[in-house]
């Protein structure tokens, strides 16, 4: 344990600009069974740069509760991406984007259509947003980092038995627990871990894309979306692997988790490389962690971009029901009524 | 004209206010006025367009971000690294809109959330705000808005008038820049003033005199020392005493402090004033009680209550007030005629007695018809002079002449204006009577209670702003001005006799005349020897 946890760089500012993207939705049941969301992101960021982008959706009402939830969670996470790949050309190269959230769960778990109709591609989408960003980022030098103010990941916990010689199966201890027992009252971070395949199910398939389509993606309508399917799972496998460390950033505060992709730090390892996680050189997260503590405040604000972007983006009840609602009703030319539930609730 | 956007309303809107949003750099301040343009009101079955008058009551910014369950250190690290927009939201109080007679009337229309709201032009604001400009009595301009002038309606006055305020907030500045306006329209005015706060009248701030100078009058007891204003200082002042002789027992054992509880003494005096005829002072009636008390065939009771007679009787011979002087009735109630009876440095139950005597003769004229001019009387402190239940000193010489003429002496002509900074204190009789007010800064909670009991005209809103006037500013409500309005009060030509004093040069005097008297003091004096024990 010790080996592998190092005292926190000094608080700097390293990059040209910081920059924090968070998202907020809401949904709601028609009368007639459709239910609509309405999905905001919020970059904002050095220069009080502030910008928001708004999604609206509708879709036919389905039985499956986990669909919607899903959908709902998915369009988040694309909106995220989506406002960086539309503002990056307004940012200063050498910067950090930071996302709320780590990037390792939100990638590995989209391997599996959605049940929903119209919708069963969506998950890959959001594959393809990613990669795109990573692949965006590269060129610009800007580096996009998730930071998770809580995580249930065993994976330091795993690696720390790995390199002893045990087996990782089961290990005894969450990383935010065994931090907790051993870590309490310093601070520090991590060494940084290279994440692969270690979450990917079905990561033996993937080498196989047609296969993988007709097992996990069978509902997906018409050649070209298929094609396009086909070549999403085809080029998986070179999509970069995840750096990830946690981070104490002031004695007794909680760690955070920290993702970033593995090419932003010159790092060549791809997710697929078949080894489920490796440790990498502490130095490479240094301007990052450094970065953190700087922006760190306190118990409740963790980070403070992340904090005001939290805040600024969140959908009222009364915005969603007030505002949004009447604006969805101008623009589909009806009264937008919803189901006799809400409206109870409502009213 | 161009119209400077104050924002937008919002929510729930009603016929007496609203909230509106507006931004860091249009936001309207506290008090200021808004109209809200073309809103539709009902006119029998069909609309019209008026543009209703609001004034914000409340302005608030706000942060989602910076909020109190932060640390210190979380909200550096969150002004470190970000600037707070600040969401600026207002509430304002409908006042209403003028119809084609320039009347003030209230909408039974509601304004649609959306609206724009402007910042309201000072034309709409005179129109608003003065009743007629011609023959109004100007008190200077709105808090917010200086270029709108504000002149109060004589008629108000007829509705007597408080003024209320907390010492140092601007009372006896306002009433003299009333008095000095009121004055040239023909006003008689009496004005009863116990701190010399209105001696000055005659002398302009800025040297010379003022206008009205030839028709103020100030009357003094002669040979009083240790007044703030010489005679010379005031430009001179008619004397006036008052005749011991016609006092009637009940007003001499007033004067001297004999309680209407000592029966048997004020008896006594009036025993020892039968026996007394033609014109006598306080010394024959000494006389005439110790012949009463050294009788041998006065019962010993009566010889006992004349003895303690003549010992509150003997402190009216230091009294500098005796003499066949009279305030000169006739001069009093002569027409554009200011009168300032100085009270300042006599006795409380004298200037009491002046009080009453003043306002018994004022108000004997008028019940028999030989008042030829209304008259307002200018009652000062009035708290003294006709104070509350709860006070424990309440003679009532004064008290039952001051509550007679607030209940009726508008009918004859006397309009009060009661002039106090203890609205607890003063009798409820008499503040509820003044239906016109103009209340300054006012902090005392009983004070403030008092005010609201009596007040029908003044608004929750208006009430709670009466903390928050500075120094000068004034809510004038009632028959005085068409709403109630806050007013900052400027424009007195002549000089104040109840200005505050610069404790600051006062002090710097003080300590060059120690200074002095130290450098001339002996120096031997400094080293004093001990006493010798022998």
């Amino acid at each position: 344990m010790q080996k592998n946890w190092h005292p926190l760089p000094e608080a700097r500012e390293p990059f040209n600009g910081v920059y924090a993207v968070d998202s907020s939705s809401a949904s709601r049941t028609l009368s007639n069974g459709i239910e609509f969301f309405i999905i905001r992101a919020l970059m904002m960021g050095t220069d009080n740069f502030n910008e928001p982008e708004l999604r609206f959706e509708m879709v036919k009402g389905s039985t499956d509760y986990n669909a919607t939830v899903n959908f709902e969670r998915i369009l988040r996470d694309l909106i995220e991406i989506d406002i960086i790949l539309n503002q990056l050309e307004k940012i200063a190269e050498h910067s950090i984007v930071l996302i709320d959230g780590n990037l390792y769960g939100r990638y590995t778990h989209l391997l599996q259509e959605l049940n929903l109709k119209g919708w069963y591609h969506l998950p890959l989408e959001l594959i393809v947003a990613m990669q795109r960003l990573f692949d965006v980022c590269l060129t610009r030098n800007i580096i996009p980092v998730g930071i998770s103010k809580f995580s249930k990941t065993r994976v330091f916990t795993s690696a720390l038995k790995g390199a002893a010689g045990y087996g990782v199966t089961s290990p005894e201890y969450l990383d935010v627990e065994l931090l907790y027992r051993w870590k309490m009252g310093e601070t520090g971070y991590t060494t940084p871990l290279l994440l692969g395949e270690y979450a990917l199910e079905k990561a033996a398939q993937i080498r196989d894309p047609e296969k993988y389509l007709k097992s996990n993606f069978n509902r997906l309508e018409g050649t070209l979306r298929k094609n396009w399917a086909t070549k999403i799972i085809e080029d998986f496998p070179t999509a970069p692997a995840i750096v990830m460390f946690h981070i104490i950033p002031k004695e007794n505060a909680q760690p955070l988790r920290v993702d970033i992709p593995s090419c932003s730090l010159g790092i060549e390892e791809k997710i697929m490389n078949g080894k489920p996680f490796k440790f990498t050189d502490p130095t490479v997260v240094e301007d990052i962690a450094s970065q953190i503590v700087t922006d760190f405040g306190g118990r409740n604000v963790y980070n403070a971009l992340l904090y005001v972007v939290d805040r600024e983006v969140r959908l009222g009840v009364r915005t969603v029901d007030k505002v949004y609602r009447s604006v969805l009703g101008k623009e589909l030319g009806v009264p937008i009524e919803y189901d006799r539930s809400s409206r109870r609730f409502h009213e | 004209m161009i119209q400077r956007k104050a924002g937008y309303i919002v929510g729930e809107v009603d016929t007496s206010r609203f909230v509106f949003v507006s931004d860091t750099d249009n936001f309207p301040p506290k008090h200021e006025y808004l109209v809200i343009p073309d809103v539709k009101e009902r006119e029998g079955i069909g609309t019209k367009q008026v543009d209703v008058l609001a004034q914000v009551s409340r302005i608030s910014n706000r942060s989602d971000i910076l909020g109190e369950s932060l640390s210190l250190e979380e909200l550096e690290s969150i002004i470190n690294r970000y600037t707070a927009t600040t969401k600026v939201f207002g509430e304002a109080k409908i006042l209403g809109y003028l119809n084609k007679r320039n009347e003030v009337i209230m909408p039974r229309s509601a304004a649609i959330p959306g609206q724009e709201v402007f910042i309201a032009d000072s034309d709409l604001l005179s129109r608003f705000f003065t009743k007629d400009i011609k023959s109004g009595i100007a008190i200077g301009s709105l808090i917010t808005r200086d270029e709108v002038k504000v002149a109060l309606d004589p008629n108000g006055f007829r509705k007597h008038v408080a003024v209320i305020a907390q010492t140092g907030a601007g009372k006896s500045y306002l009433v003299g820049l009333v008095l000095e306006n009121l004055l040239p329209l023909g006003a008689t005015v009496i004005v009863l003033d116990p701190n010399s706060d209105y001696v000055m009248m005659r002398s302009a701030r800025s040297g010379g005199k003022t206008v009205i100078a030839d028709d103020v009058t100030v009357y003094r007891p002669p040979g009083l020392k240790g007044r703030r204003f010489s005679d010379e200082e005031i430009g001179g002042a008619d004397p006036y005493t008052i005749d011991f002789s016609r006092l009637n027992a009940g007003q001499v054992c007033d004067v001297a402090g004999i309680s209407s509880r000592w029966a048997v003494i004020r008896e006594a005096v009036t025993d020892a004033l039968g026996q007394l005829h033609g014109i006598y002072g306080p010394q024959q009636l000494i006389d005439a009680l110790e012949r009463i008390a050294l009788n041998p065939a006065t019962d010993s009771r009566k010889s006992k209550a004349a003895v303690s007679a003549v010992t509150y009787i003997r402190r009216l011979l230091n009294y500098k007030i005796w003499g066949s002087q009279d305030i000169p009735l006739d001069e009093l109630v002569k027409p554009k005629r200011l009168s300032v009876i100085d009270l300042a440095g006599l006795q409380r139950n004298v200037s009491e007695y002046i009080v009453q005597k003043t306002l018994d003769d004022v108000w004997s004229l008028a019940v028999t018809g030989s008042l030829r001019f209304p008259i307002f009387i200018v009652i000062e402190e009035a708290h003294n002079f006709a104070p509350g239940a709860s006070q424990t000193y309440r003679s009532g010489s004064s008290l039952n002449i001051i509550e007679r003429i607030a209940a009726e002496g508008r009918k004859f002509g006397i309009f009060l204006m009661v002039v106090t900074q203890r609205p607890n204190k003063i009798s409820s009789n008499v503040l509820s009577q003044c239906n016109s007010q103009i209340i300054m800064r006012l902090t005392n909670p009983e004070d403030m209670s008092a005010v609201k009991r009596a007040s029908e005209g003044l608004s929750e809103d208006l009430f709670n702003d009466l903390p928050g006037l500075n120094k000068g500013e004034a809510v004038v409500v009632g028959e005085l001005t068409k709403i109630p309005t806050m007013v900052k009060i400027t424009g007195r030509i002549s000089g104040e006799g109840g200005s505050d004093i610069d404790l600051e040069e006062a002090l710097r005097k003080a300590l060059d005349a120690y200074e002095i008297a130290k450098k001339t003091e002996p120096e031997e004096s400094k080293v004093k020897e001990p006493k010798s024990r022998w």
